[in-house]
């Protein structure tokens, strides 16, 4: 599937869910979270979580109490209230949609 | 930035010819870092991060009973080519680059308006002094800071003198100020980049060779016709402010300078506590 314009919101979502996370992590959240609907190039996370990040969305710190050191990502206020936002846009997107293909395709969207 | 080299390739790289386990995830590696060439901190992290994903994955699958060959190529494509991650990295890495161009950019065109100001308004500072040394009644000629001999003659221009560099002082000093707070606008709201990393270095370094320029300039032969402030009180000719006004703007480039300097020293502490967290 084409995560593309999308990608933010569920990284974001994810976040939020998780907590503070490493990639790997956040990754396989995303794929059990959306039931392998969102299987993407597990490498695109990376540079999006760096954006997001300099964006001030989200904060990283290197982790070195693991084997490896390891980036751990977490949810700032900014990126909270971001993704209040990018929630409500998808839910006017997705009420938009359902109004046009019908409500026999609405059935199936729920 | 510090460009990425080979002191930054993964250890036990595999290359050509290897064939055993770990040689999946190493080749992938090798081939990433070959890629990310130019982008600097941002692929080293990436780098880093890769790493840590495939072989947390590998771990995660061969717990699962799923042979090292098996989990190491599933780890490898489920990540993506290199090249379209990396090309990612360097998009952002030029982004990066040309946004702090322009930020870094306003931010000195900026602050020249403001020293522009600056030295609009301290002759102005100079003019007053001088007028209210020498009442417009009185024979003068303030015009450029200078006086003639006693008796050569009325000048007239001082008081529009002032006027014309305090309007182009104020001028300057509005849009300089207008530019540095708009950009700081434009920066969070679009996003625009930060200056680069040794702007406030270069900066310090500008203002303080001004500081020195602006403090001895009174010493050189060319300021021979310069005249002293404090003759007036040796000598009993009035001669205006003379040096005064080169050593306020010396005092200022000082003083910006040296905040530069602090501006420097913030930016490299945040760096140093960014890189240990």
């Amino acid at each position: 599937m084409d995560l593309r314009g999308h990608l933010d919101l569920l990284l974001l979502g994810t976040l939020r869910h998780t907590g503070p996370v490493h990639g790997y992590a956040l990754i396989v959240a995303l794929r059990e979270r959306s039931d392998g609907a969102f299987a993407l190039p597990e490498g695109t996370v990376y540079p999006a979580l760096h954006r997001l990040e300099r964006d001030g969305l989200v904060v990283s710190r290197w982790d070195t109490s693991a084997p490896r050191r390891r980036r751990v990502y977490a949810l700032t206020a900014s990126g909270n209230a971001a993704l209040v936002t990018k929630q409500g846009e998808w839910w006017s997107f997705a009420r938009g949609v359902r109004a046009v293909l019908g409500p026999e395709i609405a059935e199936g969207m729920v | 930035m510090s460009e990425i080299d080979d002191a930054d390739r993964p250890e036990g790289g595999g290359g050509p010819g290897a064939g055993g386990p770990g040689d999946a995830v190493d080749r992938y590696l090798d081939e990433m870092f070959d890629h990310l060439a130019g982008t600097g901190a941002a692929g080293r992290r990436l780098l880093a991060e890769t790493e840590d994903h495939l072989r947390t994955a590998v771990g995660a699958e061969t717990a699962r009973g799923v042979p090292v060959a098996r989990a190491e190529r599933e780890a490898v494509a489920r990540f993506g080519p290199p090249e379209v991650v990396a090309r990612q990295v360097r998009r952002a890495a030029r982004a990066r680059a040309a946004g702090a161009l322009v930020s870094g950019g306003w931010l000195l065109a900026g602050l020249v308006l403001l020293l522009l100001a600056a030295t609009y308004l301290a002759k102005v500072v100079e003019l007053a002094t001088l007028l209210r040394l020498h009442p417009p009644a009185a024979p003068s000629c303030l015009a450029g800071g200078h006086l003639p001999p006693a008796g050569a003659g009325a000048c007239t221009s001082s008081a529009s003198d002032l006027r014309s560099n305090a309007t182009a002082g104020l001028v300057l000093l509005l849009v300089g100020a207008v530019a540095l707070l708009a950009r700081r606008l434009v920066a969070r709201r679009a996003g625009l980049g930060r200056s680069p990393r040794r702007f406030p270095l270069a900066a310090a370094a500008c203002f303080g060779l001004l500081c020195v320029g602006f403090a001895l300039f009174p010493a050189t032969p060319y300021a021979t016709g310069l005249p002293l402030g404090l003759d007036r009180g040796l000598f009993g000719v009035p001669m205006g402010m003379g040096i005064y006004p080169h050593l306020i703007v010396a005092a200022g480039s000082l003083l910006a300078a040296l905040s530069a300097l602090t501006w420097h020293l913030a930016v490299t502490r945040r760096l140093a506590r960014a890189a240990t967290r």
